[in-house]
């Protein structure tokens, strides 16, 4: 059948609504079609209306013609979601006006099943007085409604009216999801707390050892509560996993905790028979309320700290700001994030975070990005440069132009790439998950097997026996540490990385990156700044400071070389003027030659001075000093006469020096790769305290010298910064890419530093041992518990050491051993990182 | 040590009775299991969507879900229970590990972009179910 409204496919059987015209029937998809069907059942009969969802809509007094509807899955920003304007319509409209600063209310909607729902809703909605402008989104089940003096009672009745279920939803980015995980919470502890305290005076009167007429029928009235609602998540826990054969923690507990209870009451009941037995007496009540609020407890233990395992990202979620003050004709206007468009100008006070990623178009200041970069010192910010949604200002305005907005930001990418890590499981993983998958089916086996084996060769009276050994076998098996041992360090540990400007694309990464015993280091970007700049000066005495870098600068202003960059802004720093160029020519190899200022000058290195004729024997000797440094001495003449060496070098970042010696405390191997000469490579090497070194290896060949590596048995890791490392960083086993800053995308890389210290390197590999650290203890632990528990719990000691657990122990072990399991992996969180 | 047991009859229908369940254990979990596909209809007719709800209680239902290449595929997981087994729902060739909301529809979008059959589970690896994708 099909909707006849929005022709929706509809199983009749399960139709929300149906309506009768004309001697047929009519099935809708939703309520509101049904309405909407109502108002003109004719035409909708007779398909003269309807079958296009869209256009059999009236317009709606919101929407310009021209328009279209949301359709599902379109983008829910902005907040007229959906409602795109055709790419035919010249000149592209103006978005909603801004300048309204009415309220924005967001609803949670229910039953909505097609777009006809979402024209119902919209209209629905925008007949409410005060309203404005309201827009639903199929794809969130979301509206958002705007205007004035909004009610969200009066706005959830319209919405009802029409058919369908509404809540407010204050906070659209998951708060109601968060709030219902809240009240699920909220109702555990309570359960734990009614439990407790019903579970208390059967405990003291079971242990007393008062006895008295009647008193296990008071014990049996204490349980039942118990047993029946505070053990309800247990109970129809364990009913509906049976009816998918499928099994869980919920079954284990549930079929536990029914054992006992059936064998107490039996007991209670027929006091006779068992007395018969040789059992008189034996009740297991107090076990009940105790394993019921133990395992209670232990749940909302366990649920709270997996809750914090995903605090860091939480924390990055939280950087961004709500508002940002959006500049508009020259008037500062505070808005809501979400509208924020590319191209925006915002401003940003001291004080402020970053809305969104943007360029610096006037002001400057300094910006803490260490929560994003994890670099600890602020970055200074002018016009022109980057900044990152999220990252803090200090003390300068700026005024930024926005260049990503909501998910295009690094921000949002760096928690996408990690939300994706977070879902993938490392190999480490993989056995026990099998082991999971079948975990709870075969403890009701060997639950079975001790049963009869109690009952066959166990002592009287034989059947309480085989049943306590069945329950506690039951009680103490715990699939959840199993399950919970890899995820949640893997939460942590990427979390942790986060925090620190470490991306982990996934687990297997993550994985690998402890048994790394090489690490390639690419110079330039990797250990040195990749950016040359002027570090010394030979001045003779015959010039000052302005006419040797004034000069040089003025000519290397019109080359495109690298080092020229590096004397123009010495010279723009120190506040040099530079004189008219009259002439230019660039020697390849050698230097530049031209008129500045009027007079023949000549940049370059020794053999361009010679060829001119000029004498160097001056500074030859400081000169081939520094290049024995490993950077590049310029030398400049003017009118046939030397006038100093500027000397040009990419210095070494500062914490590449304390990172080498890191990785070489881990046991690491570190290897500078370079297309420098070998003297120069060493000369850097040795600065930062490298002695292995590949030097003249040209870009493409990056990807052998890994193979070579690899060849030797080494488990690679490549640090490279520019695209030329991408066949290097792929064929690497852990590639490492380091200073994407806001560009977090980088495909080829295993591991991401968005910040460009190198001293994040031995970080990421301490947090892979850390965190593999971690999994196998809590996998250790986990199988450990249940290979020895369980045995334990069938009584297999019993024959040797007459010991028998008790099932009220093996349900405080159990609790117990998830909590730990979730525990440890937080403790990965509190080490330094 | 030696066991002298009497092979009373009571003990020789433990036996049988144990056996028996075992069985049952077995086929109950592990064979004859029911992997029927629910195909997963265009989400708005006339649209390249689909989408199929897949209730969350104990387990998931339907299990299987079918749908097909290359178009956006929305699942949403309709949770009736607040149990820890189901907080979170994993779908690794997703790259996806979603928490689902106790009590509430969560909705997870992917695009199916090969054919093939893509297992989903429960964070802990208990809880299954396929998501088949054909051309």
């Amino acid at each position: 059948m099909t909707d006849p409204v929005c022709g929706m496919a509809v199983e009749p059987a399960r139709a929300p609504a149906k309506r009768r015209h004309g001697g047929r029937e009519f099935f809708f998809c939703a309520p509101g079609c049904a309405v909407r069907f109502d108002k003109d059942p004719a035409g909708f009969a007779s398909g003269t209306r309807g079958r296009e969802p869209m256009t059999s809509s009236p317009p709606s007094p919101f929407l310009r013609p021209g328009k279209t509807l949301p359709l599902f899955g379109a983008p829910a920003s902005r907040k007229s979601a959906g409602a795109t304007v055709p790419a035919s319509s010249p000149p592209p409209l103006p978005r909603m006006p801004r300048r309204e600063r009415g309220e924005t209310l967001t609803l949670s909607l229910d039953g909505m099943h097609c777009a006809s729902c979402v024209s119902t809703i919209e209209q629905a909605l925008a007949r409410v007085p005060g309203v404005r402008e309201a827009s639903v989104n199929l794809g969130t089940a979301r509206a958002s409604v705007r205007g004035e003096n909004l009610k969200a009672a009066t706005l959830i009745e319209a919405v009802e009216a029409s058919g369908y279920a509404a809540r407010a939803d204050s906070d659209p980015s998951g708060g109601e999801d968060e709030r219902r995980a809240r009240t699920a919470q909220r109702s555990v502890l309570r359960r734990t707390a009614a439990s407790a305290a019903l579970t208390l005076p059967v405990v003291l009167l079971s242990m007393s050892g008062i006895r008295f007429a009647g008193r296990d029928v008071l014990l049996l009235a204490l349980t039942l509560p118990v047993y029946f609602w505070a053990g309800w998540p247990f109970l129809s826990g364990m009913v509906r996993t049976l009816r998918h054969r499928t099994a869980n923690m919920d079954t284990l507990v549930g079929l536990g905790t029914t054992a006992a209870v059936l064998l107490s009451a039996a007991g209670t009941v027929f006091p006779s028979k068992f007395a018969a037995a040789g059992a008189a007496g034996h009740v297991y009540y107090e076990a009940v309320g105790v394993i019921i609020t133990l395992v209670l407890l232990g749940r909302w233990l366990e649920t709270r700290a997996r809750g914090r395992t995903s605090a860091a990202i939480r924390k990055l979620l939280d950087l961004a700001p709500k508002t940002a003050r959006l500049i508009r004709k020259g008037v500062e206007l505070e808005v809501p994030l979400s509208e924020v468009s590319v191209g925006d100008r915002l401003a940003v006070k001291p004080g402020d975070a970053v809305p969104v990623d943007g360029i610096v178009r006037s002001g400057s200041s300094a910006i803490d990005e260490s929560m994003v970069t994890g670099e600890s010192l602020p970055a200074e910010k002018r016009a022109g440069d980057r900044v990152i949604g999220g990252t803090l200002n200090q003390q300068g305005a700026v005024e930024i132009e926005a260049t990503a907005v909501g998910s295009d930001t690094a921000l949002a990418h760096i928690v996408r790439l990690v939300h994706e890590a977070q879902a993938t499981k490392p190999p480490i993983q993989k056995l026990a998950d099998r082991i999971a998958g079948v975990f709870v089916p075969v403890v009701l086996g060997i639950g079975t097997v001790a049963w009869v084996a109690w009952y066959v060769f166990g002592p009287e009276p034989r059947a309480l026996f085989a049943t306590v050994a069945l329950a506690s076998v039951l009680l103490i098996a715990c699939p959840c540490a199993l399950g919970l041992a890899t995820p949640t360090a893997i939460l942590v540990g990427t979390g942790r990385g986060a925090d620190a400007g470490i991306l982990f694309r996934n687990a297997q990464a993550l994985e690998r990156a402890k048994s790394v015993t090489a690490v390639l280091l690419d110079k330039t970007g990797t250990v040195t700044e990749g950016r040359p700049r002027l570090t010394d000066r030979v001045r003779l005495a015959r010039s000052s400071d302005a006419e040797l870098l004034g000069l040089a600068a003025a000519l290397e202003k019109s080359s495109a070389h690298p080092l020229a960059g590096a004397l123009l802004a010495a010279a723009v720093e120190k506040g040099i003027p530079l004189p008219a160029v009259s002439s230019f020519e660039s020697r390849t190899g050698r230097g530049v030659v031209g008129t500045a200022d009027g007079k023949r000058v000549l940049v370059g290195n020794a053999a361009l001075l010679q060829e001119e004729g000029v004498d160097i024997s001056e500074v030859s000797e400081d000169a081939d000093r520094f290049a024995a440094e490993g950077k590049t001495p310029l030398l400049v003449a003017a009118e046939g006469r030397v006038l100093g060496v500027l000397v040009v070098a990419d210095r070494e970042k500062s914490g590449s020096a304390e990172a080498i010696r890191r990785l070489r405390t881990q046991g690491l191997r570190v290897i500078l790769l370079t297309g420098d000469r070998e003297a120069t490579a060493r000369a850097i090497a040795a600065r930062v305290g490298i002695d292995e070194v590949f030097a003249d290896v040209l870009p493409a060949d990056k990807a052998s010298k890994v193979v070579e590596l690899q060849r030797r048995g080494d488990v690679v890791a490549m640090v490279g910064d520019g695209v030329n490392d991408a066949p290097a960083l792929a064929q690497a086993d852990v590639g490492i890419a380091i200073g994407a800053g806001a560009d977090v995308a980088i495909e080829a890389s295993d591991v991401t530093l968005v910040g460009g210290d190198l001293r994040s390197v031995p970080d990421a590999i301490a947090l892979s041992r850390d965190t593999l650290g971690t999994i196998r203890q809590n996998l250790f632990f986990a199988f450990g518990y249940n290979v020895l528990g369980i045995p334990i719990a069938a009584g297999l000691l019993y024959p040797f050491t007459g010991w028998m657990l008790s099932p009220m122990l093996a349900s405080a072990a159990m609790a117990a051993s998830s909590v730990s399991v979730v525990a440890n992996s937080l403790r990965l969180a509190r080490r330094r990182g | 040590m030696t066991l002298t047991v009497a092979w009373t009859a009571d003990r020789i229908a433990a036996i049988a009775l144990g056996a028996a369940f075992l069985a049952f254990l077995y086929v109950y979990f592990f064979r004859a299991h029911r992997r029927e596909g629910v195909a997963a209809p265009a989400a708005v007719a006339g649209t390249a969507e689909q989408e199929a709800t897949i209730t969350v209680s104990g387990g998931y239902d339907p299990e299987v879900v079918v749908a097909k290449k290359g178009v956006p595929l929305t699942l949403v997981f309709d949770r009736r229970e607040s149990s820890p087994c189901s907080d979170e729902v994993v779908l690794p060739e997703f790259g996806i590990r979603q928490s689902l909301a106790p009590n509430a529809k969560t909705r997870i979008r992917v695009v199916p972009e090969r054919s093939g059959e893509f297992p989903f589970a429960c964070g802990m690896n208990m809880l299954h179910g396929l998501l088949r994708v054909e051309d």
